[in-house]
Formats: C-alpha cells, structure tokens, sequence
C-alpha cells in the first residue's frame, strides 16, 4: 500500500499529467477573466484547490470541475520532492537537472509563501502632506476615533471578520458598546435631499410626457419629428403596432391615418404615453442612486416627501439617508462600498442607532461630555515613521495622452533611528523601507486629472520577495549547464575520431 | 491567396513609386518629407506621419489616385509625402482623392456610396467629398456605437463605422494642422493677422476698458481668433481624445530643443493672439504653403530649405533623426527580407524533389536566406537607432524579431543537417512574421513612445528580448513537426534515419525553448516585482508565457519518461505552435476593448485558421502509420544510408 502511494508521488507520469492540468487550468482562468475579472479568477482558480464551473467566451459551463491552482502546486511540489528522493545520485551530467528542479522547487515554495504572508496596500498622498497610515482596500474596518491630548488620537478599531461575525462589541475605552445590527458588501446611501430633487425632476419630466400627448392636433407634427430620432421612432411604432396597426414603417403616415379617427387618436395617445412614462422611468432607474430611488417610488404609485422616506438609521447621516443595497462588485474597475448599522448602547439604554459606510466621513457620537467619532473605513495599519510627499510627477509624452513618467519625491521621517531624508520612488523603481516596499501606482488619465498633485503609492508587505530571485538564478544555472553539457558532448561526437 | 496577391500589388505599388519619385522634380517632395515633427510624443518626419496616416486609412504607404483603373492602365499613385502635401496646404484638392478605404456594403450604403466599380469609382476608395455629404450620419452611427454597444459586442458594421469615423477625424485634424483648412493664401493671411495684430490687441483693451476703440482691427482679430480656435477644437474634441487621436505638433520650439516645447499650429496661433512673440516657424510654413498652392515649385524648394536652414544648428538632432527614418521608410527592410524569404524557401523546397542532383540549389537557397537574415538585422538594428531602445518594444516588433531569431536557428540547423530542412523552416515562419508585421503596421505608428511602466531598456532587453527568442524557438520546433508529418504522410521522403534525426532537432530545440521561455517568464515576473510589488499577478500575457514554459517541460517530461517516442515528440511539437500563437496573440485578443481596431479580428480568425490547420496536422501526424506513404515502420536497411539523404549530421 505504502509502496504503491509512494510510487504513484515518484512517477514522472504524475509529473507530466499535473502539468498538463496546469496548461488547462492557466488556459481557462486567463479566458475565464474577460468574464469573471482578474480578481476573481485569482480567487476562484489559481488561489484556490479547485474550480467548479466556469464562463469561457460567454458561455456558462457549470458541468466544468478542475484541481485549482493549490492543489497542482502542492502536488507538484510534492512530486518533485519525492522524485528527487528516489532519484536522487551526484554526478556531473545530472547537476544540471538537479539545479534546475531545486530552482523550481524554490520559485513554488516562494508562490505559495507569498501567497500566504503578502499584504498589500496602500497610500494616498497630496503633496505637501504627511502620512503615518497604510490602507488596505476590499478590507474596511469599524473605527471609533477619540480625541486625546494634545495632537493624539486614540482608535479603537474593530476588523472585517468581527463585523461580519455581528454581535456586541465591547472595549474598556469606549463609553458605550456596539451591536452590529446589519453589515453588508456593498450599499449606496442616498442622500434624503437629494431623492426629492430627483423626485422633482422626475415629476417635472412625466408632466412635460403627459402635456405633450394631450392635444389630438399635436399628434402629426410629434410624428414628423419622432422621425428624426430613431429611438423615439421605434417607441412610436410599437404604440402604434398596440392599437392595432399593421403598417407601421412609415410613421407619419399610419399617425396622419389614424389621426383622422378621434377614438383611435387618443387610444394612440394612452399608449404613446404610458409608453414614454416607462422609457424615461427605466431611464431613470438605470442610472441608479437617488434617481432610482425616486423612479421606485413614482413607478409604485407612492408619494415622495422627506417622511415618506425609509431612513437607514434614527441618529447620524443614515437618519437624513436611505440605503439600497447592492450586489458586491467583482471586477478592478468598480468598487463596492459595504456598509454597516451600528446600535450603541450606554448605561442599558440604546443611544440609537447608526448608519456607517465606506461613502461616508467620521460622525461624532455624544456621550456624556465625550465625543467618539465613528466610521466604517478602509483597515489601516500606522506605521511608527512618516513619509511625506513633497513633489509628484506626472509627465505625458508632449502633443499625446499617453503616460511618460510618474514619480514622487517623499521625505521619510522616522524617529526611532532619527532618519530625515528625502528620496524618490517611481515606476520600475520602489521604495523598500523597513520591511515594506513602496511602488509608484501609475494612474489612469482620469484619476490624474481628477486629483492633481496626488500621488498614490501601493504597499506591499512580502517577506518572502527574495525567493523568486533566487529561484530564477538556479533554474537558469542549472539549464545552463545542462545546456552545454549536452552541446559539448554532441560536439566532441560530432569531431572525426 | 488573398494575402499574397495584395503584397505583391504592394510590391508592384511600391516599385511604380520610385519610378514616380525619379520623374517628380518639381517639387523637393523628399526634402519636405524630412523636416521634424513631433507626434504621439515622438520625433519624426513628416513622411513618418504621413505613411501612418495612409495606411490607416487605406492600408497602404501610397496614395493611388486612380484606384478604378487596373494596374496596367498606370493609375496615378503618389508618394504618401506627396498626397500628405496636398491634405496640409491644399485641402481643397485633397479631399477630392480617394484615400478612404471602405469595404462594408452596409456601411456604403448607409453613406449612399457606389457599391460597384463604375465611373471613375472602383467601389472601395472614396474621397472626402464623397463622404462628406453624410458625415452626419456617420457621426451619428458612431455615437450609437460608442455609448450604446459595449466594445466586446459590437458587430463587423459596427468596427467599420468606428473605424471609417476615426479615419474621417484623423483626415480633418491633419488639415488642421498647419494652416486653417479654408486658407487660400495662407502666406497673406497669416501676414494680415501679424500687421493687425498690435493694434486689434490695443483695440479689444480699449474696449474692455471702455475707452473708445478701432472696431476695424477688433473685428479682424476676433474672426482671426476664432478661426484659429476652431483649429484648436480638433485637439480637444472628447470623444477622439478617448480614442487618443491628437493633432500633431508641427512648431519647433522657438528656442531650444525640448520636446515638450512643440507646439500645434493652431496653439502657436492662439499665443500670438493672446500677445506672445509669433514663432518663426509659422511665417516659414505659410511661405512653403502658398507657394505650394501656387504650384511655384521653385519658391516652395527654396522656402523649404530657407526653413531646415533656420532649424539648423539648434534642432540639428531632430533634423538627422528625420532624415534617417526617412531613409528608413524608403528602405522598406522587411518587406524585402520577407520577399527574400519566400525566395529562400522556394529554391529550399525546390532541392527536395531532386536531393542529389541539386545541391547548389541547397547553397542558393541557404545563402538567400542568410541574405534574408541580414536584411531583417539591418532593419531591426536600424529600428534600434531610431528609437534608441532594445529590439522588442510592442507586437510589431516582436514579429520582426522572431523573423530574425527562427531562420538564424534554421541555418545553425542546416549547418549540421544539411538536408534543407531548417532552410525550410526557417524561411517559413521569418516570410509568416514579417507578413504578420506588415498587417501590424497597419494599425498605428510601430515605433511608438513607450508607457511609463514600460520604460525600462533593462528589462525590454532582457525580459522581453528573451521571451521573443522562446517564442521563435518553439515555432522552430513546432514547424520540424510539421515538415515531419507533411512529408511523411504525403511523400516518400522521410526515412527513420531523418525521422531520428528531426526528433533530436526538435529535442535540442525545445530544450532551447524552455530555456528561453522559462528565464525569459522568471524574468518577466521579477520585472512586475519591481514596478508593482507582485512576482505573479496572472494577467494574461504572463499566463501566456507560464503556459509555454509548462507546455515545453511537458514534452521534455513525456520523452524523458519514454511516453511519447520520435514520432509523438514531433507531433507534441506541433502542438507548441498553438499554444506559442496563442500566448503571443490569443492573450492579445481577451480584453478586445478601445483600443483594437480592424486587424485584431481579422488577426482573430488568421489565428484560429492556423491552429484548426495545426490540429488538422496533429490528428494526421497520429494516423497509424500504414496510411503514411513514408517508410517509417521496421528499421530501413543500412544500405539506404549510402544515399545522402541528409540524415545524419554531415562531418563540416
């Protein structure tokens, strides 16, 4: 038995089928990612011991179940290992492939560490400004920030999992605690104020709808210029089409004929606007936030006013807010914002309860004399020096739009071992300090012109950095080798005895 | 075939237009093609941005002026400078040539356009003022396109709307670009703008400050202002600067020599209004520009050299440069080492039907191919000078790169064989890339300004050079596979000696390959490490990379392992084909989005072509070998080796 599993882990065809899962299993997830988003296919295929279902080129295949990116790791890593047992004998025409497969060993070991110990974040910095904080995105923290002397803050922050966990929350330096009474991934907060000026608007836009097909005159001309926008045609032959037309190509022509029927003329119109009510309703809905706020409503009949509003919390903003819940995006380009309601409580009676949300600032909660300000932000590690950005550069190539140079000149400033200097971090060039390294983030056109003078850095934290280093020298070492060995010998083969 | 007849039209274009440029000698044509502009960040001659210009809009360096009639009835065809000359300082006639290339029947007809040849139409090549009149309509569609259908979903009509608007833009920033595109005599023009522009100044303060004021000069301003200021608008227009078209820089810095000092005309304009000191350059264009139009051949060679004289010295750096990539445009080095290619390889398979006899022909041939060699090394040495950075910066020139790297390894082959094979294989894959560039070229200015994340000569030369020869010397391989099969199956050709001997060269070769690919993926990964903190991030062209290196380790594994024998290794080696064109292009193709236009979905199908045509071969290379006319199967008598057959290495 033993035996049997011991050779079946030093059988070089294991070796050559892992490999073909990992040509199958890199193929499909690099496919998969038009779909599913980078980070996701890092989740589901390549950091994970296997995959269930998947979405090639559009098309769904739930029936698709392969060893994840783990499982042929480790296995591999594991074959090799006991290959190299059973196998294993010194001489100089094996050194070579010895080397090579040490190397390989080496660079799938560092994957896996890294994968495990790596953190990544990051910091946003406007020039002139001081920062002593990292933040990891995907990873918002619950913080309660009180003000102690002099230019101190204390923070008690409570991490994701807890959140998540729900439940009550207690700490010796806060004055009350904490039921968790809702967290989720992602919510918009809409503003009160501002659904009833969408509310308004949207009021105002359907009246203009309803005005417009309320004269049986009117119906011809509207034709004739619905004929120069094709959307707003085909809205018109569908309306046409619901009372019965058949002949609905030439519009102005079937509306003159149906014009000249009274009945048939305001039936016409009951569909043109119920038609146009839906359009721009939907209009509306899609864009999301307040408007889509405000279309619900309207749509289900209901009236808008400031009480007619579902508030998301009795104190803080939530209690001028509503919130709509959203599907926890996946993709880079689009954030999620999770959100979560807070029921405080001191002394045994419930202060209330409050609405924090990565959309919105710190919000002062009063207890007795004491101010703690709350808010659900992204997880913040402070580090014990301060790195200011004293310059950022972001240079285009001159007459275009494509990015030549981004850099940031920082002053490092660390009291422990006294450090001030200045030094500059840039693409292709981080900044490695004390265990971490800082990258320059190259933004896109938008985000630099949205935010001049700002310069984000990303932070990694990976101790095991050095492994892929290491590991590359020695496979390529013993490639080398093994490259010549061979060449030398077919060489002095070659040579006429 | 379709292919092969458009390159030698080109071939044949090409040629009619050097014998056109001999007999041109009124205007210095060349000489204003030299001078120094800078566009899309680069320094480069206006010839540069004229040939770019042309083949995004018609897939070719020349301009025919006559595309109705059939190559034997002479149709006019022009230089791209020449064509370029006319769309600067005489839009009037320019936009009655037919440059725009349009193929969509959906989308002629939607422009009311003739469909068919007929008089002085070919069907295909339009002029400005053909389209002109629906340009509203084109604008229309491409704004539905653009907000309504996602860049993945869009369909053939769709991307030849995109495609044909973009030309259109592109057309009308360049008449923007050195003259305000209704000037008829730019030289006065701009001469009545310099004289009125004190007082028009002191005017439009006076009225400011209400104080009585000289209306004459004010309204001259203000209408030179806005003219200028609609120069102006086709930089800013939004909807071109999401797909980065920018109006080219035509003025040199007044002083010094730094780039970021160029300015477009229509901003050199707008200073002078605005009160800066007028930039010499603008008089000298309007004095090459009227003489132009005033057919004054004399006056525009002369103002032309009046205006290089006056760059001397100072932009003597972009002068030489121009002039060198000038040279080089006209040099055409790829695609005569593509021809050359196709010579090599004609002559190469030529020798297999007679193997003895022809022997010289094997030499001519191996010798056009290290001619063709040479060649694709002078154009990608010269490209190296012109951009000043290593070999391989972007797609196109990771093709002529492997044009380079395969036949080198053919002829190293050959060297030892001597059977003609690498010359085969060699000639094929180098003829296949640089027709592949020649495509790429199409799509935009090969010798662009890199990304800042991309900046880095270290790691181009290294990373990305390395990963190059990986992928040139797994299509090698992979092309021993199919010269095995192919003769093999259809031809008597293939002994067990040749057999044995083409698996050791695909062995040694995919040996190489996993070399390469293996340092040149590592490589790749330290690089992402040091611009972004991560070794692995799993993009796409890195998991095309990993996908080599595994794939080659695989091979290696099944032969060492004795899984697969001499003929599975060779059919494994096919397989190498699909998976390197996919990693070189497939992973190109995922997020199809702003960026890619017309060729990277015809590139899309060519691709699936070539691996449905592997596959083809694969499933050939396994049929039991009774069906295959080569006698492969029992050992083949010793004597059958007293023929050269090309077998075994020959003694050198």
């Amino acid at each position: 038995m033993n035996r049997s599993i011991w050779k079946f882990f030093t059988s070089l065809r294991l070796t050559i089928v892992l490999l073909g899962a990992a040509i199958i299993l890199v193929f499909v997830g690099t496919v998969a990612q038009a779909d599913e988003g980078l980070y996701q296919v890092q989740d589901r295929y390549f950091t994970h011991w296997y995959v269930l279902g998947t979405t090639l080129w559009g098309v769904k295949m739930p029936w698709f179940i392969w060893p994840g990116g783990r499982l042929v790791g480790s296995l591999l890593l594991v074959n090799l290992l006991a290959a190299h047992i059973k196998r294993f004998q010194w001489s100089t025409s094996k050194l070579g492939i010895h080397l090579t497969h040490l190397g390989i060993i080496i660079l799938l070991a560092g994957q896996l560490a890294s994968d495990l110990v790596k953190k990544e974040s990051h910091m946003t910095l406007n020039e002139g400004q001081t920062g002593d904080y990292i933040e990891r995105a995907r990873s918002p923290e619950l913080a309660f920030i009180s003000d102690k002397s002099g230019q101190e803050e204390q923070v008690v922050a409570v991490p994701p999992e807890l959140i998540a966990k729900g439940g009550t929350i207690t700490d010796p330096n806060l004055p009350f605690t904490v039921r968790v009474k809702e967290y989720a991934g992602n919510g918009e907060v809409v503003s009160h104020q501002k659904a009833l000026e969408a509310a308004v608007r949207l009021t105002t836009a359907l009246a203009t709808v309803d005005g417009e097909f309320s004269t049986p005159a009117g119906l011809v001309p509207q034709a004739e210029r619905a004929e120069e926008t094709p959307g707003r045609l085909n809205v018109w032959r569908a309306a046409l089409e619901a009372i019965g037309e058949k002949e609905v190509q030439d519009v102005t022509a079937t509306v003159k004929k149906v014009a000249a029927q009274p009945e048939r003329a305001s039936k016409l119109q009951t569909e043109l606007k119920t038609r146009f009510r839906e359009q721009m309703i939907n209009g509306f809905t899609a864009q999301g936030g307040e408007m889509r706020l405000a279309a619900e409503k309207i749509a289900a009949g209901e009236s808008i006013t400031a009480e007619s509003l579902p508030a998301a919390s009795s104190q803080g903003a939530g209690a001028h807010a509503t919130l709509l819940p959203l599907p926890e995006v996946k993709d880079m380009d689009t954030r999620s914002f999770p959100y979560a309601v807070l029921e405080l409580e001191a002394g045994g009676k419930s202060l209330g309860t409050w609405l924090v949300s990565t959309m919105l600032r710190e919000q002062p909660v009063q207890v007795g004399d004491k101010t703690v300000r709350v808010a659900l932000r992204e997880e913040r590690q402070y580090l014990p020096y301060t790195i200011k950005l004293l310059h950022a550069t972001h240079k285009v190539y001159p007459g275009s739009d494509t990015p030549k140079d981004f850099r940031s000149r920082v002053l490092i400033d660390n009291p422990v071992s006294k450090e001030n200097r200045e030094t500059e971090i840039s693409m292709n060039d981080p900044l490695r300090y004390s265990g971490l390294a800082f990258y320059q983030y190259q933004m896109t056109k938008d985000e630099a012109d949205r935010a001049p003078g700002q310069s984000v850095l990303q932070v990694v934290r990976n101790p095991s950095w050095l492994m892929p280093y290491i590991g590359c020298i020695t496979v390529a070492a013993g490639m080398l080798w093994q490259f010549l060995h061979h060449l030398v010998g077919f060489i002095n083969k070659r040579r006429p005895a | 075939m379709k292919t092969w007849l458009s390159l030698l039209l080109t071939f044949v274009c090409a040629g009619s237009l050097f014998a056109q440029e001999a007999k041109e000698e009124k205007f210095a044509v060349e000489e204003f093609g030299k001078l120094p502009i800078l566009n899309g960040g680069r320094r480069q001659p206006i010839d540069s941005l004229a040939r770019n210009t042309l083949l995004q809009l018609r897939g070719k360096q020349t301009a025919n002026y006559e595309p109705w009639k059939d190559w034997y009835a002479k149709p006019k065809i022009v230089s791209a400078t020449e064509w370029f000359m006319e769309v600067l300082m005489n839009p009037a006639v320019g936009d009655t040539r037919p440059v725009f290339r349009i193929d969509h029947p959906d989308l002629k007809a939607l422009l009311a356009l003739p469909m068919e040849k007929g008089f002085e139409t070919d069907g295909k090549h339009f002029s400005w003022n053909q389209l002109q009149p629906k340009a509203d309509t084109l604008l229309k569609e491409t704004m539905r396109v653009f907000n309504e259908v996602p860049s993945d979903k869009r369909n053939q009509f769709d991307k030849a709307v995109i495609n044909l608007w973009r030309a259109t833009f592109i057309y009308q920033q360049l008449k923007t670009s050195l003259q305000p595109p209704d000037a008829r005599d730019w030289q006065a023009e701009l001469q009545a703008f310099m004289d009125n522009r004190e007082a028009g100044r002191e005017a439009a303060k006076a009225k400011q400050a209400g104080t009585p004021f000289n209306e004459a000069a004010l309204n001259l301003i203000m209408d030179d202002a806005s003219r200028f200021l609609s120069m102006e608008r086709y930089d800013e227009f939004e909807f071109a600067r999401k797909m980065e078209l920018r109006v080219p820089l035509f003025i040199p810095p007044a002083t010094g020599n730094i780039d970021n000092d160029w300015q477009r005309t229509g901003q050199a304009l707008m200073e002078a209004v605005q009160g800066g000191t007028p930039n010499p350059a603008l008089a000298h264009y309007a004095v090459i520009g009227s003489a132009f139009r005033a057919n004054d051949a004399p006056g525009f060679n002369n103002a032309v050299a009046a205006y290089r004289a006056s760059l001397a010295g100072r932009l003597d750096a972009n002068l030489g440069e121009a002039s060198k990539e000038v040279l080089f445009n006209k040099l055409q080095l790829f695609y005569t080492a593509m021809m050359i290619s196709i010579c090599a390889f004609l002559c190469a398979i030529v020798y297999w039907f007679r193997p003895v006899d022809w022997e010289i022909l094997r030499k001519i041939a191996a010798c056009t191919l290290l001619a063709a060699v040479l060649v694709t090394a002078t154009g990608v040495i010269f490209r190296m000078i012109l951009i000043g950075r290593p070999p391989v910066i972007n797609l196109y020139s990771s093709a002529t790169f492997i044009a380079l790297g395969a036949p080198v390894l053919g002829l190293i082959l050959e060297a030892f064989w001597r059977n003609s094979i690498g010359i085969v294989v060699g000639s094929v894959i180098s003829a296949l890339c640089l027709i592949v560039a020649h495509y790429l070229s199409l799509e935009k200015d090969t010798l662009e300004m890199l990304r800042a994340v991309l900046d880095t000569n270290f790691w181009l030369a290294t990373h990305v050079v390395i990963v190059t020869l990986g992928y040139a010397s797994t299509f090698v391989a992979g092309f021993l596979g199919i010269i095995f099969v192919v003769r093999g199956f259809f031809t008597q050709a293939i002994t067990p000696e040749l057999k044995r001997s083409l698996a050791r060269m695909v062995y040694g070769i995919i040996c190489f390959a996993t070399l390469f690919s293996f340092v040149g993926t590592v490589l790749g990964g330290i690089w992402a490490d040091q611009s972004w903190g991560r070794f692995w991030g799993w993009d796409p062209k890195e998991n095309g990379a990993i996908i080599i290196v595994l794939w080659n380790a695989l091979v290696l594994h099944a032969r060492w392992g004795g899984i697969v024998r001499e003929r599975g290794l060779l059919n494994l080696a096919i397989v190498g084909n699909i998976v390197t064109s996919w990693s070189w292009f497939g992973t190109n193709m995922l997020g199809i989005g702003l960026h890619s236009y017309g060729f990277m979905d015809a590139a899309f199908y060519a691709l699936l072509a070539f691996d449905v045509t592997m596959v083809a071969l694969i499933i050939i290379g396994a049929l039991p070998l009774h069906l295959w006319r080569s006698p492969l199967e029992g050992r083949a008598s010793k004597s059958s080796k007293s023929a050269p057959t090309g077998a075994e290495p020959q003694p050198a």
